[in-house]
């Protein structure tokens, strides 16, 4: 092989070379998956409620009745807290609403007096749909 | 000039146009890569795939915290999301909750399951009364 064979080929060797770097600039770009929505969480059109409860003669809470509720919210579940003057919750409870008629109703019974009248302050709701 | 004289003229023009060569790729070649990196900038694009197909639907727990308000209520303490489509599977939904204006209540986010379906997410960040929330966007990423 000559001395100008050698240089051919090495220039050749360091030109392809270059070249592949300068084509190695280009960017690629890929991408992970991504899907998004939003929806809006709409009401069954309940505003206020309001609950009233009965008390044995100790002064103890028997029995807790919520009425009106709107026949849209049948088959939601109900929840409903007492609590007392500090928001504290004294007791709570849930039922799924049913067999509604022009609006729905909802009763926990044989609560037991063991919650005091006198130390209940608020009633707290929600609603949820399933 | 004698034939020995014009052989290595010509092998030393060749030489020099070979160098000119190797210099000209050389500049190119750095000039190429430094575009990229010298100026920060690199662009391209690529099409966002979608591995959901169909509308998940969420669904909502409740937990009655003393501290909301100055009575105490009902918020939101996790979101059931299901209806999520199986190539969906090892990726991330995350769910934030809005009020009425948009305003971001709470978030959270939690690793679809092999299959897809259902996830729950049950630890969210930020404070989303019951009776506050309005919406609610989903994203699945990964």
């Amino acid at each position: 092989m000559t001395r100008f064979t050698k240089i051919l080929g090495t220039t050749l060797a360091v030109w392809l070379a270059l070249a592949a770097a300068a084509a190695a600039a280009t960017l690629t770009v890929s991408s992970n998956v991504l899907s998004a929505g939003n929806a809006a969480v709409s009401s069954c059109g309940v505003s206020s409620l309001t609950a009233s409860r009965v008390v044995d003669n100790n002064g103890g809470i028997t029995e807790v009745d919520v009425a009106s509720i709107p026949l849209a919210c049948q088959g939601q579940t109900l929840s409903v807290t007492l609590a007392d003057t500090t928001g504290a919750a004294l007791a709570s409870y849930t039922t799924t609403l049913a067999g509604c008629t022009s609006t729905c109703a909802a009763s926990f019974t044989g609560l037991g007096g063991t919650i005091s009248a006198a130390n209940l302050k608020y009633f707290s709701f929600a609603l949820v749909g399933s | 000039m004698s034939k020995i004289a014009k052989g290595l003229m010509k092998r030393k023009f060749l030489f020099a146009t070979l160098l000119a060569l190797t210099m000209f790729g050389a500049v190119y070649g750095f000039a190429a890569t430094l575009s990229v990196s010298s100026n920060a900038l690199s662009a391209g694009n690529a099409t966002l795939p979608s591995c959901q197909t169909g509308s998940p639907t969420s669904s909502y727990g409740l937990a009655y915290d003393s501290t909301l308000g100055s009575t105490g209520g009902y918020k939101v303490s996790s979101v059931t999301v299901s209806g999520l489509s199986s190539p969906c599977a090892s990726k991330t939904v995350s769910v934030v909750l809005t009020d009425a204006s948009n305003a971001q209540l709470a978030t959270g986010s939690a690793t679809i399951p092999a299959g897809g379906g259902t996830v729950a997410i049950s630890s969210l960040t930020g404070s989303a009364p019951a009776a506050s929330v309005a919406g609610v966007q989903i994203a699945i990423n990964g």
